[in-house]
């Protein structure tokens, strides 16, 4: 892998919500980064926390939501220490994102050019008509003259979902956010959606986070993948590791129930090989009883959990290099 | 069958436009009321006391000799002048305040709705009663007082239409493509708040019309100027010496007014507000 410049680099980030007064840790200490061009997939079930992750980036947490520590460095700033006005700037110029669903995503009362003119006038940007018909030509819109003059609701869910990604590149920002982006979509449309991101990423020199639970739209995009389970990252690697080796155990049963994925043969020997080097040393086949408080967050769910697993490890290496990690006692 | 032609895009309903239409040719006839008649409103003596209709005097006259037409004609010009200006006012401010309220929460919010809830606890028609006693009942005085006495309604339900409009999705993604907080009031919210808005602001000019009506059948309207109310004042004598028509005329204007402001607003809410379509 090249030395590369990094876009963005986030250090122990942790996020807090308010309910009922209580202060609940959605993300806990997550670290990410994202070179120059890469594509880095966050992947995780819902409630892990990915999305809170990607609104912390951008600075629109809800009001009950507040970072509780770590850094947030995009071009060597840290954009927790911007102001409100410095950061706005950054959003959609800098930084941008694409929403899950595009329908309820775009305000249907506004065309999709006024769509594109709000974001230009917003960061005091001259858009023309030719800018227009070009960005969306790059999202692959065969008849740009007339999808500027429909509303969002004329458009359907593919094609919206394109003009989304126009609107989101419109002021050419170097990293693009992609927050679930084809989960609304029908499953011919999320290749479609996948391929032109793939594309546009290698045209505009963009760098991605993908943030998604369907680890079958990693595998043709993404460089990297951070696995997310309960507000931490439990496994790093890249994309082809993960999905041929994965190591912690729930990524493995994230891999176990994603339709046309299997493990191979070779994984799960390797794996087996793993468990019985530990098996001297555990207490029991999968654990029961309550969660300990300071334990691995996946204990409950683990069938390898062993004595050890009460207290929670950190991201170990697990190919002898820092590239690959997981947050798992078996690699120790 | 949606109406053809170029307005077709702006009135999609032939009720609406019917309505539209019918308040712009009151409108005119308000306008044009010296031209259609070369009568002087609140001259007494064209005839000798209380006349029935004629075709010299349409309408009838009053006791006083006055010409009933001439008055209603001018009377309906002040009628749509006090309404719309006044319900002008009262939407400006409740826009505003409402619009500050409900995007920004906190203080800003519980204030104007504390303020609000003052002026909501004692009667309007009272309040601007004894305002218009306070001041002198000139035309101004009684549009300022109908206004900015009639703006905390409207504020709150600009209020709750904002607190709906805020929260969906396309106001957070426009935040995080970088929208300022003004950005956001006039491209997300305001074009979401614009129909009921509208509704709300044509049932306000239909409130302020019976209120100018009612002030100035108690007395308390300009004195120098004719209005519909102040006929049916006059009206109350005219009545007992068998003149109906001094009572029936001023009212039916009254009553046309109003129904068509109500339908109006109705007719906006029904046709522009998408959670109705």
């Amino acid at each position: 892998m090249p030395a590369s410049i990094k876009v963005l680099e986030v250090r122990g980030l942790s996020v807090e919500y308010s309910v009922d007064g209580v202060w609940i840790r959605a993300v806990d200490g997550v670290d990410l980064e994202i070179s120059r061009g890469e594509c880095v997939a966050l992947v995780g079930e819902s409630g892990s926390g990915k999305s809170t992750v990607a609104q912390a980036i951008i600075g629109v947490l809800p009001p009950n939501a507040r970072v509780s520590s770590g850094e947030i460095i995009y071009m060597g700033r840290d954009l927790l220490k911007l102001g409100r006005e410095e950061l706005r700037r950054v959003r959609g110029r800098e930084i941008s994102i694409v929403f899950q669903d595009p329908l309820s995503y775009l305000n249907p009362l506004r065309t999709v050019r006024d769509l594109f003119m709000d974001v230009a006038r917003d960061h005091g940007v001259d858009l023309g008509e030719d800018d227009l018909v070009d960005l969306l030509r790059r999202v692959r819109v065969t008849d740009p003259h007339r999808v500027l003059r429909s509303y969002p609701f004329q458009l359907s869910g593919g094609m919206a979902q394109r003009v989304a990604i126009a609107i989101a590149l419109a002021l050419k920002p170097k990293l693009l956010i992609a927050d679930e982006p084809t989960t609304a979509l029908d499953l011919t449309i999320q290749a479609q959606i996948i391929r032109l991101l793939l594309l546009i990423k290698e045209e505009m020199d963009l760098s991605i986070l993908l943030i998604t639970h369907d680890l079958g739209m990693v595998a043709p995009i993404a460089d990297r993948v951070y696995v997310m389970y309960s507000g931490r990252i439990v496994e790093v690697g890249s994309t082809g590791n993960i999905l041929a080796s994965p190591r912690h155990p729930y990524t493995i049963d994230l891999i176990r129930s994603a339709r046309g994925l299997y493990l191979s043969r070779e994984a799960v020997s390797e794996l087996d090989r793993v468990v019985r080097s530990r098996s001297s040393s555990r207490s029991s086949h999968g654990y029961s009883g309550k969660p300990p408080r300071e334990g691995c967050r996946y204990i409950a769910r683990c069938p390898y959990a062993f004595d050890k697993c009460s207290i929670e490890p950190n991201l170990i290496p697990v190919d002898g290099d820092d590239r690959s990690l997981a947050r798992c006692w078996l690699y120790e | 069958m949606p109406p053809k032609g170029p307005l077709a895009k702006y009135i999609p309903d032939r009720r609406l436009a019917a309505v539209v239409a019918a308040v712009l040719f009151l409108a005119i006839i308000a306008a044009l009321a010296s031209y259609i008649s070369d009568k002087d409103p609140i001259r007494t003596g064209y005839a000798r006391g209380l006349t029935p209709p004629s075709p010299s005097f349409p309408f009838g006259t009053d006791q006083l000799g006055r010409d009933i037409f001439t008055w209603v004609l001018h009377g309906l010009r002040v009628s749509l002048i006090v309404g719309v200006s006044s319900a002008l006012i009262a939407m400006s401010i409740a826009l505003v305040l409402g619009m500050l309220s409900g995007y920004f929460g906190g203080w800003i919010d519980n204030l104007v709705m504390r303020v609000a809830d003052v002026f909501l606890s004692i009667p309007r028609f009272i309040l601007i009663l004894f305002a218009v006693i306070l001041f002198s009942p000139t035309l101004l005085n009684i549009v300022l007082v109908i206004g900015l006495f009639s703006w905390p309604e409207p504020a709150r339900i600009v209020r709750s239409e904002v607190l709906s409009a805020k929260s969906r999705e396309y106001v957070l993604a426009a935040r995080s493509m970088g929208a300022s907080d003004l950005d956001i009031m006039f491209s997300e919210i305001a074009p979401n708040i614009a129909p009921t808005a509208l509704a709300v602001g044509a049932l306000l000019v239909s409130d302020s019309i019976l209120i100018e009506a009612a002030l100035s059948f108690l007395g308390l309207g300009d004195p120098d100027l004719p209005s519909l109310g102040r006929m049916l004042s006059i009206a109350r004598q005219a009545i007992f010496a068998g003149g109906w028509w001094a009572l029936l005329f001023p009212s039916i204007f009254i009553i046309v007014l109003i129904v068509l402001f109500n339908l109006l607003s109705d007719l906006i809410n029904e046709v522009y507000n998408p959670r109705l379509r």
